[in-house]
């Protein structure tokens, strides 16, 4: 694993098992696809049996954790006419495993649009290199791929980051595309390009940015929409967030070992909150601000970093306590009332018997 | 196979590695030498309960072995019903249906068959090869709580199938959701390409490696041991006739019915013997009771337990069949499976029934949800089969069942986030997956006559017991008579307590609601639990009508004879139910009780419920008007012979004696005309009997000596006050007079002015409206009383002034205003807030502190 990108790709990530799982490849293969069906859905949701690279033994982890019939359907519907959307809150690891997907099918995770309100169709299919237009015409020199493109060029995957932010006309560009596998370049003499077998788009939309740039129902109709919900096993919750943030910490350069009763804590905390139901069966105030579980991962890695760059130890209470703070008052004033709730409710309770609970509870004075 | 699964707690730990292949080889043994030997006398073909595919090879093993007799996991005492099963005018799904009656109360037990259940396609094949065919089970197997759900336990048991832990760890290692998403795995679709003996071998090692899983003791306690002793000695009767024989067996039971169960029968023979041999007796009993005579409600009881029961052949449905629909003994998609064995069962057998399947449910979703105007497109179909397709190579099966099917429409019929309202298709498949059929019982001897009468009746009234589901119906009662024919049939189901039908709107004649109504909607639906409650109620009668008869006779038979108010309710009950012969006798019982009625309340509810009668005598079918007329006068001249007694009732029953009065006022008054029509005789108050009769004047007469009664409470003294004045006896200023009289009295007479007001106005509303005094005086009283007695009497004084429609208290408030020389609008307008006053004083202080600052003067 290289040092020298924050956050490496997926195919970077998990180079040794896509190596080991390729290298033992026998099952029928999607054409242009690197890995079979099954051997996708294993590389996503781990298997017990390690596969061999060179003679050695690579374990095949679960990276997704969730409802793994949905990963079943995702990967045929990859393999099929229409494309995979990914519904979900924010932060319920949506990216995440388009990044797995097209990494595992495509080899590589990169080819991505990333949508944003500022999208136009020309970043969606294809754009001109000026200066070469007016010097030369049209030619395909001159043209500039969009990754839509260059997924249909080469016959693979396509990710379309957020495609609720994109305004609807710069959607629309898609329909025909999808439907037709073709796209059209008039500027050019023999202006028609036919996708390769393999390309297909997986995009991701978040729900908050509902009734935004409300797909039309002619681009709903060419995507199988998986939803993604939020994780709802706090155990589960800790290993994801204990994983994530401990390779977070590696690439900061932070040299700390992941403090799993802080991370239990602080799943706790962000599932009672996101539910709003305590583990007691208790209701309690849910704040506005998304809790998901990527937001729980960044208030360990803050909390982390804090305390290793300024106390020099591992991660402390008080710090976890006060990037809280940042990420649950974000979007407003009345959020930080149901996190001092919690504390004087649920914590405080909690803290009579438990002695973490206790010295967790001692932290409240930063909320005020 | 009742139990697949390991029981939790008490788990014998499976000989790990080299043992457990070395048990498997054993187990292979066994099956080769004493389950399976088509040369053998008995053959033991292990099933699972309702599988398609345990149906489909347990025909082959009949082809193959060529047995001359199957004995058949079932009640017992159900084999006299096997013959009606086998009638081909018999349509599944349908039950056998024990009821029975223990130390502990009355309980029931269904055996559900479908067409695919092994169990049932053992009964066609042997009546079609014409070999006999036995139950060989216990009927009765003691209470135990937990396998009952509702009350409504099933031969079937396999509730503790799912969740526990054994099962869990298999399906995680498998990559399935469920126990019967691996069952359909392993033996629905991939059994279906071996043959018949490689599949019983899969399904013996399989259940028998569960059964291993239990303790003896625990086997014992469930009853396993007991019913495995019943079933062998049935089996050794029966190899003593016959020369092959078929044993058709939950695949749990095959290896304790071999005796191959080394430790258990040892261990639990002695008991289980004893056990089984005490309630084998109870069950021969019962047996013979059901064989002898099915008709006549004979159940025998055996000494030494106590336990009374009976067999009936009864239709079942889909929906209670699917376990989706929370019945505990059910198993999911049973309109799925039944489709699957359709196909698999037709004369020109289907190659690939799974996929015909699915391509044919999935045109059908399609339709149905385009028929609600849901977008759906043929494209969405032609996703979901390729999903479908390609999920079942991923997983690993050679079709896709059941549950790629569910996960192709999840991926590709439903459009956008998932929620309620998005899972529509989803909801629709499951729908479509679960079937709406309703069975059938051929005609016979042992059809209980009371479900014959309802369902001929329905059958009359076009009511649809075909298909399961809500069905709605609308009836005219008064323009049609075949409706108010099955107005009462559905009353009758309704009062039988079968929850067959449910009333959702109609006129209520019983509780006086929404009388001006002249349809009644109701929904129905059919299933076993409908039929099972008939037969319950067959113990009152042959037939629906029978049976509700004897029902109200034993309800009547706990009222006291002289409370004819309660037997007049049953009267018009009885008559809403159609059931003439019983209200001939009522009226006999009613004339008694009125003779005897001393009460002014039970008689008013009397002549209420008679008024009734009478105002609907075309619609509950009366057919002797004069009786009715003559019974309706006498109870009118009795209430009125018991007005005197009226001072001193309890003060709760007081408004309930005003109403009373309001009744005999309407009844007495030929100017209300309420319901009466002209030129009808025979009606009190009619035409004929205007004022000066001497009933109407025997009213007057007590309402005088009511009101001139001393102490005689306010109310009533309000309300007879109303009615003298109503039928011109008295002057309308005696009501002011008489409220002024509260009015201006001490303290505690000023509080019961209310009181007064509301008997008043429950009768003549129009004495507010009519002049001034009354208004005037009672405002008059409001600004003189203190503020602590004017809240004391609020409460009371609304609800007398509830009697008013809003246009007469807008006409109120018009005559308040003009008391008070204001416009009428004036009192719309909300009173000046305390604060406000408050607030403008202050601010007036400090403007003239200012001006005295400012040395300016306020002018």
């Amino acid at each position: 694993m290289s040092m020298d990108m924050i956050k490496p790709p997926a195919e970077a990530l998990h180079e040794r098992e896509l190596l080991a799982l390729r290298a033992e490849e026998q099952g029928k293969r999607p054409p242009n696809w690197l890995l079979s069906p099954a051997s996708v859905r294993d590389f996503i949701i781990g298997r017990e049996r390690p596969a061999v690279l060179d003679g050695e033994p690579v374990e095949i982890t679960r990276k997704f954790y969730g409802n793994d019939v949905l990963i079943e359907r995702a990967v045929v519907t990859l393999a099929g006419n229409r494309g995979l959307m990914l519904v979900g809150e924010p932060g319920t690891a949506k990216t995440m495993l388009s990044e797995l997907l097209s990494a595992a099918i495509s080899g590589t995770s990169l080819n991505t649009i990333q949508g944003t309100a500022g999208t136009t169709e020309d970043a969606i299919k294809y754009s001109w290199n000026y200066a070469m237009l007016l010097d030369k015409g049209p030619s395909e020199a001159a043209l500039v791929p969009s990754p839509l493109y260059q997924g249909m060029k080469n016959g693979i995957l396509t990710r379309f980051e957020e495609i609720t932010r994109c305004p609807s006309e710069a959607q629309d560009s898609l329909i025909s595309i999808l439907s037709d596998k073709v796209m059209n370049i008039p500027e050019l003499a023999n202006g028609v390009l036919f996708a390769s077998p393999g390309f297909n788009v997986i995009a991701t939309a978040n729900i908050r940015d509902k009734g935004v740039n409300e797909m039309s129902s002619a681009l709903k109709r060419r995507f199988n929409f998986e939803t993604i919900r939020p994780i709802d096993n706090v155990k589960m919750e800790a290993r994801i967030i204990e994983a994530q943030a401990g390779n977070l910490l590696i690439h900061s350069g932070v040299d700390a070992e992941v403090d799993r009763d802080v991370v239990e804590l602080l799943a706790t905390t962000f599932m009672e909150l996101r539910t709003g139901i305590t583990r007691e069966g208790y209701k309690i105030d849910v704040p506005q601000a998304v809790m998901s579980t990527a937001e729980a991962v960044s208030v360990y890695v803050q909390s982390a970093m804090t305390s290793y760059y300024y106390e020099g130890g591992g991660v402390s209470l008080e710090r976890l306590v006060q990037n809280m703070l940042g990420t649950i008052a974000k979007e407003s004033e009345k959020d930080l009332g149901a996190l001092k709730t919690y504390f004087s409710k649920v914590v405080k309770e909690r803290a009579k018997t438990d002695e973490r609970w206790d010295a967790y509870y001692k932290e409240k004075k930063w909320i005020g | 196979m009742d139990r697949l699964n390991g029981g939790a707690e008490e788990r014998i730990a499976l000989p790990p590695g080299a043992a457990a292949e070395e048990e498997v080889r054993r187990l292979d043994g066994i099956f080769a030498k004493q389950v399976f030997d088509l040369d053998g006398p008995v053959v033991y073909f292990p099933i699972r309960h309702h599988s398609p595919a345990c149906s489909h090879h347990l025909l082959r093993t009949f082809a193959d072995y060529k047995p001359d007799i199957v004995l058949i996991e079932g009640p017992e005492s159900g084999s006299p019903l096997i013959s009606v099963l086998a009638d081909p005018a018999t349509r599944a799904p349908v039950s056998l249906y024990y009821g029975y009656e223990d130390g502990g109360g009355r309980g029931s037990c269904y055996f559900p068959l479908l067409d695919y259940s092994p169990e049932y396609a053992a009964i066609r094949e042997a009546a079609a090869r014409g070999i006999p065919a036995r139950f060989i089970d216990l009927d009765y197997r003691g209470r135990a709580e937990d396998r009952e759900e509702d009350g409504k336990a099933s031969y079937q048991d396999e509730s503790l199938l799912a969740g526990s832990a054994f099962i869990e760890r298999l399906c995680r290692a498998s990559r399935v959701r469920s126990f019967d998403e691996l069952w359909e795995r392993a033996f629905e679709i991939g059994g279906l390409s071996r043959s018949a003996r490689e599949f019983a071998r899969g399904v013996f090692a399989y259940c028998t490696l569960s059964r291993m899983t239990y303790t003896p003791e625990r086997l014992r306690r469930e009853g396993d041991l007991d019913r495995e002793a019943r079933m062998r000695a049935r089996i050794e009767e029966a190899r003593a006739e016959y020369g092959r024989v078929l044993v058709v067996t939950g695949g749990f039971h095959t290896y304790g019915l071999i005796g191959a169960d080394g430790a258990s029968p040892a261990a639990g023979s002695g008991q289980a013997e004893a056990g089984g041999g005490a309630r084998g007796r109870v069950a021969k009993s019962e047996g013979a009771a059901v064989g002898a005579s099915p008709k006549t409600r004979s159940a025998s009881a055996s000494a030494e337990s106590g336990v009374v029961g009976r067999i009936y052949p009864m239709v079942y449905t889909f929906q209670e069949a699917d376990r989706l629909n929370g019945y505990a003994s059910g198993m999911p998609h049973v309109g799925y499976y039944d489709r699957i064995w359709k196909r698999l069962s037709a004369k020109k057998p289907d190659s690939d029934p799974y996929a015909s399947t699915a391509l044919d449910l999935l045109a059908r979703l399609g339709h149905e949800l385009r028929g609600e105007a849901e977008t759906v497109s043929t494209s969405d179909a032609i996703e979901a089969y390729g999903m479908l397709q390609g999920l079942a190579a991923l997983r690993g099966k050679s079709a896709g069942g059941a549950y790629e099917l569910l996960d192709a429409v999840t991926a590709s019929f439903v459009k956008g986030e998932r929620t309620l309202a998005a899972d529509r298709p989803l909801e629709k498949l499951l729908a479509l997956m679960t079937g709406d059929a309703v069975g059938e019982i051929a005609p016979s001897e042992f059809a209980v006559p009371i479900v014959e009468d309802f369902k001929a009746r329905a059958a009359a009234c076009r009511l649809n017991l075909k298909a399961t589901g809500r069905h709605r119906r609308t009836l005219e009662l008064y323009a049609r008579p075949a409706h108010r024919e099955a107005s009462r049939l559905l009353h009758c189901a309704e009062f039988l307590g079968t929850d067959f039908a449910k009333k959702e709107s109609g006129p209520d004649w019983i509780s006086r609601r929404d009388m001006n109504l002249v349809r009644e909607t109701w929904t129905y639906s059919y299933s076993s639990r409908v039929e099972a409650r008939l037969i319950e109620n067959s113990i009152y009668g042959g037939t629906v009508a029978e049976a509700a008869q004897a029902r109200i006779e034993e309800e009547m038979d706990k009222v006291p004879v002289h409370h004819s108010g309660q037997l007049a309710h049953w009267l018009l009950r009885a008559l809403v139910l159609g059931l003439e012969e019983l209200a001939g006798r009522l009226f006999d019982r009613v004339e008694t009780a009125l003779r005897q009625d001393g009460s002014f309340l039970s008689l008013c509810d009397t002549l209420d419920a008679l008024d009734r009668i009478l105002g609907q005598r075309r619609l509950l079918g009366v057919t002797d008007e004069r009786r009715l007329s003559r019974l309706s006068g006498e109870a009118f001249e009795a209430a009125v012979s018991r007005i005197g007694g009226l001072n001193g009732l309890n003060p709760d029953e007081q408004p309930r004696a005003v109403e009373g009065l309001k009744l005999l006022h309407m009844l007495s008054d030929p100017r209300s005309g309420r319901s009466s029509e002209p030129g009808e005789s025979g009606r009190p108050g009619a035409a004929g009997e205007a004022k000066g009769t001497p009933r109407d004047e025997a009213f007057r007469d007590r309402l005088g000596e009511l009101l001139a009664a001393k102490d005689l409470s306010p109310r009533l003294e309000g309300a007879a006050a109303a009615i003298l004045v109503r039928l011109g006896e008295r002057e309308p200023a005696e009501i002011s007079r008489r409220a002024r009289a509260y009015m201006l009295g001490s303290p505690e007479q000023v509080l019961k002015t209310a009181e007064y007001l509301q008997g008043v106005f429950s009768l003549a509303r129009d004495a507010l409206l009519e002049g001034d005094t009354l208004l005037g005086d009672l405002s008059g009283l409001l600004e003189r009383l203190a503020h602590e007695d004017f809240l004391r009497l609020l409460p009371e004084l609304r609800l007398a002034f509830t009697f008013f429609t809003p246009p007469e208290a807008s006409r109120i408030a018009e005559r308040v205003a003009n008391l008070y020389g204001v416009p009428a609008c004036r009192l719309e307008e909300a009173a000046v807030d305390e604060r406000d006053l408050l607030y403008a004083r202050r601010l007036d202080e400090h403007i003239r502190k200012e001006f005295a600052v400012w040395k300016l003067e306020p002018e």
